[in-house]
């Protein structure tokens, strides 16, 4: 008994400990469910995004469907990602730019305050060829999760139009995600 | 005949033991979403029915089973001017889609899910998990010491 003492308390020490470090890596990065699909950078490709009234000046990674069909987020909480399927920043078509709204401690992701943009906020997009375009939000919706038109909301414009999408409403536990979803849509202007 | 010595295999059985607890006790931290597509039959004006799964769907006007008119641009894509939503059907053999009027192109003719942005729900399951997991490695450790100096003193003895 006195020799198992000491080895039960080992074995809880450790164990505790990776479930420590563990928690932690998953509450702070993201992991998706399965595997990535390949994806296919065009030449042209957005850098940065810049939304100076809520001081965002965020690094855009690519991103394309995740094994369950959905479209993919960043791996980290201050990134954002552009949906590589989608047109380029500035070009015809929508384009789609997701980021977290927050992470699994609760602490704020880069789209935090995206529910307070306002209608003729700008937003700018950097590309990989030094350009830069310039959008004007010209409106902020809200859809129950189940029911985002995604369709629609990547179907053909009059204008190039920037899209972007978080997470917002309540959290549903048994599916482990934000019961509505933030969709910000701005016009392409010329500067 | 070699002699295993229990003694020293015990500090690395714990390690194992204690990896293997800490290891099955992970959580798991992915989620999934359905992904939301939409597949519609069509009718023709008068009623005769298109297979949403025919090889080939010409370009051109028809009907849901409702009565309203969509518009199919042949790529997989329909709209419904009534509901004023895009939709799509599977087209055996398409391999890509260009929305019309849109750079935008999908490896195939499905409706992308939404994203999962936010795991805040989590937060105070993880706050709880961390902070226990705090106070067990802390305790251990402190048992640890504890223990060796009172060994070091009884062998001092």
């Amino acid at each position: 008994m006195k020799r198992l003492i000491p080895f039960m308390v080992g074995v809880a020490t450790v164990g505790a400990a990776v479930v420590g470090l563990t928690v932690l890596v998953g509450a702070t990065l993201y992991t998706p469910t399965g595997s990535a699909a390949v994806i296919v950078t065009p030449t042209e490709y957005p850098t940065r995004l810049i939304i100076p009234a809520l001081s965002i000046n965020a690094n855009v990674q690519h991103v394309g469907l995740n094994a369950v069909g959905n479209i993919r987020t960043p791996d980290n909480f201050t990134d954002v990602a552009w949906y590589v399927d989608s047109a380029v920043p500035g070009r015809p078509g929508v384009a789609l730019i997701d980021g977290h709204v927050d992470n699994g401690l609760g602490l704020a992701g880069v789209f935090k305050h995206l529910n307070t943009i306002k209608v003729g906020d700008t937003i700018s997009v950097v590309t990989n060829k030094g350009t830069t375009v310039h959008f004007v939000v010209t409106s902020v919706s809200t859809y129950n999760y189940q029911k985002v038109p995604m369709a629609a909301l990547l179907g053909p414009t009059q204008t190039p139009t920037l899209r972007l999408i978080t997470c917002d409403g309540t959290w549903v536990p048994g599916q482990l995600t934000y019961n509505e979803r933030l969709v910000v849509t701005a016009k392409l202007v010329q500067k | 005949m070699t002699s295993i010595n229990i003694k020293k295999l015990l500090p690395l059985t714990t390690l194992v033991l204690g990896l293997a607890f800490g290891i099955s006790a992970i959580p798991v931290f992915a989620q999934t979403n359905s992904s939301v597509t939409g597949m519609a039959t069509f009718y023709t004006a008068t009623g005769a029915m298109i297979h949403e799964n025919a090889a080939s769907i010409p370009v051109g006007h028809y009907f849901t089973a409702n009565g309203d008119p969509l518009y199919y641009y042949g790529n997989g894509i329909y709209y419904n001017a009534t509901t004023q939503t895009y939709g799509d059907v599977y087209v055996p053999g398409f391999v890509s889609a260009t929305y019309p009027g849109s750079s935008m192109t999908t490896a195939q003719a499905t409706t992308p899910g939404v994203p999962d942005t936010g795991l805040g729900g989590e937060a105070p399951l993880n706050w709880t998990l961390l902070a226990l997991s705090a106070c067990i490695t802390l305790a251990g450790i402190a048992y640890f010491i504890r223990r060796q100096v009172s060994l070091q003193h009884a062998s001092a003895k």
